[in-house]
């Protein structure tokens, strides 16, 4: 056997360039699935991660009626309790389920502020400080002050907003809103905070006030409009989520609240999914266009040394060993190509990570605030894309190989021999 | 045919068609009228909002000050919103909420907008200004409604002016020059509105309605009613009740 690697090694230095070549093209085909899987692969991990923090929780707890009309953000159909008792004692129970690590409420209500000229709508999230700090990536984004403290009439606000409305930190504002009794109220808050994130929701729709400011301004003791549960692990769910659903059975209150897990019941999370699977298959396209390069020279070779291979067979070399012979030279090209793709792969996916040369941020400007992604991808360089791409380049190589490596092999000896 | 009787002839039917041309009102004569009941020079009133909306009830009392089209300032005096004050100058809105440092004021489209989550806008509330000066009217003919005899009439809104809706069709009590009820259109045609007058109260000479219910096409399940506990015209309000002030006190 080892003869025939040593035959094999000795062949492709026949004609250096075009072994050359051959690892060239799938050196580069194995490159670009390294960055690209790297890139989708930060590009959805990336929208998983703000889903789950701004949106669903790993799992949210809302009122089924609230749940149908979520855009309205009503007040009147409040997260308050098992059977009224309040969100603290709900909270509670959850907490005593294993595997649930954090209960965060959020009271979301609209309103607005206004100016000189216009009347600037946005979202008001009241919020257990230190929660969102610790569940959210929000603590990196405060540009300027600092997050609201419970008892005080503070807001923080994102950079666009504030330029919207004229104001900066430090200032106060008197924001108007319809508390849950439909009484059309104002407030004053002081300004303590600015957010610079990239999200359209956190800079320019929303703005953060403590949750007990928020339950006493509109009339909501106790309560809240969401309730976001943050589990020990996001990526398996089940068990936890049944026993949530067994506590609020038991409570009689599943007929009233929806327990809805972050990556269903959300339509955008389906299609992430569905494209991820997607990906997959662009990935082994791509590695094949590399092996075409691959199949040509190998038919090429076939073609030259068909009068050696027909000498081969003469002097008593088996057909299966003029396989193997065929299918080592091309298994050689896959694992040097593969090797060299995936370091240059790497080394590009880091720059452009490290970069952050890839910016949607003009793009992004028209698309809703309901869409979350961070408009600034860093491709992430993964040990398991790295093997992942390797094994791909080396096995796609390997299986293309075998073509031209099989007529070879079943080539008639005296036709070879009088070929030309 | 002699001489005399063709004398009489004719007397009789001038004497019917003048009748007939002195009994005709005009729709602006007609909406004169009911302006003139309606529209208040100056006033004080005691009322109140009823809003339902599903089986949801919310009561909100006011005590308002108009002075002509221009000025008019409302408190609210039910507990939820007590201290809660709306200033009407002109074309501007201000308001005063007790949990607030500074007074807000706004203009504009903000005013389209139902009030307190009723089905009454802002605007609703503060146009005192009279229909005939808003509106372009023509009869369109007589009918009954809660079995009194009215005119059916349609208003056009007039080019140029700041009117909450297009068109809107009246039906005027003829003997009270009360609107009994009203359908609010826009410009679109869709219906927006429907008022309907549930009481009338004969006040200082003249003929007010002081119940109404307002449904709101637009929103479903919600119905606002407004009702008049008492009423002073022709008060006399100096004009510094209608300053920011006032409002802040």
């Amino acid at each position: 056997m080892s003869y025939l690697i040593d035959l094999a090694t000795k062949n492709l230095f026949r004609n250096k360039l075009r072994s050359f070549i051959s690892i060239l093209a799938i050196a580069l085909s194995v490159a670009l699935v390294v960055f690209v899987k790297g890139l989708v692969g930060a590009f959805i991990d990336n929208m998983y991660s703000l889903h789950i923090q701004y949106q669903a929780g790993d799992i949210k707890i809302i009122d089924q009626e609230y749940q149908k009309k979520e855009r309205l953000l009503s007040l009147n159909y409040p997260v308050d309790g098992f059977n009224g008792g309040g969100i603290k004692a709900m909270e509670g129970e959850l907490k005593r389920i294993k595997g649930i690590k954090r209960v965060i409420p959020r009271i979301k209500f609209g309103a607005a502020i206004s100016t000189e000229d216009e009347m600037i709508r946005m979202m008001g999230w009241g919020v257990e400080a230190s929660k969102e700090l610790e569940f959210t990536n929000i603590k990196d984004k405060l540009v300027e002050g600092r997050m609201v403290r419970r008892g005080q009439r503070e807001v923080v606000m994102g950079a666009d907003l504030l330029k919207k409305i004229g104001l900066k930190v430090g200032d106060k504002t008197t924001i108007l809103y319809q508390t849950s009794f439909a009484s059309f109220k104002g407030s004053t808050f002081k300004i303590v905070g600015k957010i610079k994130s990239g999200l359209k929701l956190l800079d320019e729709e929303l703005f953060y006030l403590p949750l007990d400011q928020a339950q006493k301004i509109l009339e909501m003791p106790d309560m809240a409009t969401d309730l976001l549960l943050e589990t020990d692990n996001y990526r398996d769910l089940e068990g936890v989520l049944a026993k949530v659903e067994q506590l609020f059975k038991d409570k009689s209150a599943d007929q009233r609240y929806s327990i809805i897990p972050w990556d269903k019941g959300y339509s955008m999370i389906g299609m992430l999914k569905v494209g991820e699977k997607i990906y997959n298959g662009i990935y082994i396209f791509l590695v094949i266009l590399g092996a075409f390069v691959v199949i040509n020279t190998m038919i090429m070779i076939v073609k030259e040394r068909t009068k050696e291979v027909g000498m081969m067979t003469a002097l008593g070399v088996k057909s299966k060993e003029i396989l193997s012979m065929f299918i080592i030279e091309g298994i050689i090209m896959g694992m040097v190509g593969s090797f060299l793709g995936v370091i240059v792969g790497a080394l590009i996916t880091k720059l452009t990570a490290i970069t952050g040369i890839i910016d949607y941020s003009k793009a992004m400007k028209g698309v809703s605030g309901n869409i979350l992604m961070n408009p600034i991808i860093r491709p992430e360089v993964d040990l398991s894309n790295l093997l992942y791409a390797f094994i791909l380049g080396v096995v796609v190589t390997a299986i293309t190989a075998i073509i031209p490596a099989r007529k070879a092999a079943k080539l008639d000896p005296t036709e070879a021999l009088r070929s030309n | 045919m002699s001489r005399f009787k063709i004398l009489l002839v004719t007397l009789l039917t001038s004497l019917v068609l003048l009748s007939n041309l002195a009994f005709a009102m005009t729709a602006e004569e007609i909406m004169n009228q009911v302006d003139e009941y309606h529209h208040l020079k100056s006033a004080k009133v005691e009322s109140e909002m009823i809003i339902t909306k599903g089986n949801r009830k919310l009561v909100k009392k006011m005590s308002s000050l108009i002075k002509g089209s221009k000025l008019g300032m409302t408190e609210f005096t039910n507990p939820r919103d007590r201290g809660s004050k709306f200033l009407k100058r002109g074309d501007d809105l201000w308001m005063f909420f007790p949990d607030a440092e500074d007074i807000v004021k706004i203009s504009g489209h903000m005013l389209e907008q139902g009030m307190m989550g009723s089905d009454f806008s802002y605007k609703d509330m503060m146009e005192s200004a009279k229909l005939t000066d808003l509106y372009d009217f023509k009869i369109l003919g007589e009918k009954e409604y809660q079995g009194r005899s009215c005119y059916l009439i349609e208003g056009i809104k007039k080019e140029g002016k700041d009117a909450s809706y297009y068109r809107r069709v009246d039906w005027v009590d003829k003997e009270r020059y009360v609107p009994l009820k009203e359908e609010l259109y826009a410009q679109s045609g869709r219906l927006l509105k429907i008022m309907e007058t549930k009481k009338v109260d004969k006040i200082d000479g003249r003929w007010f309605a002081t119940h109404q219910v307002i449904d709101n096409k637009l929103k479903r399940g919600t119905e606002t009613e407004y009702r008049v506990n008492s009423i002073e015209f022709d008060a006399d309000i100096p004009d510094n009740s209608f300053s920011l002030r006032n409002l802040r006190r």
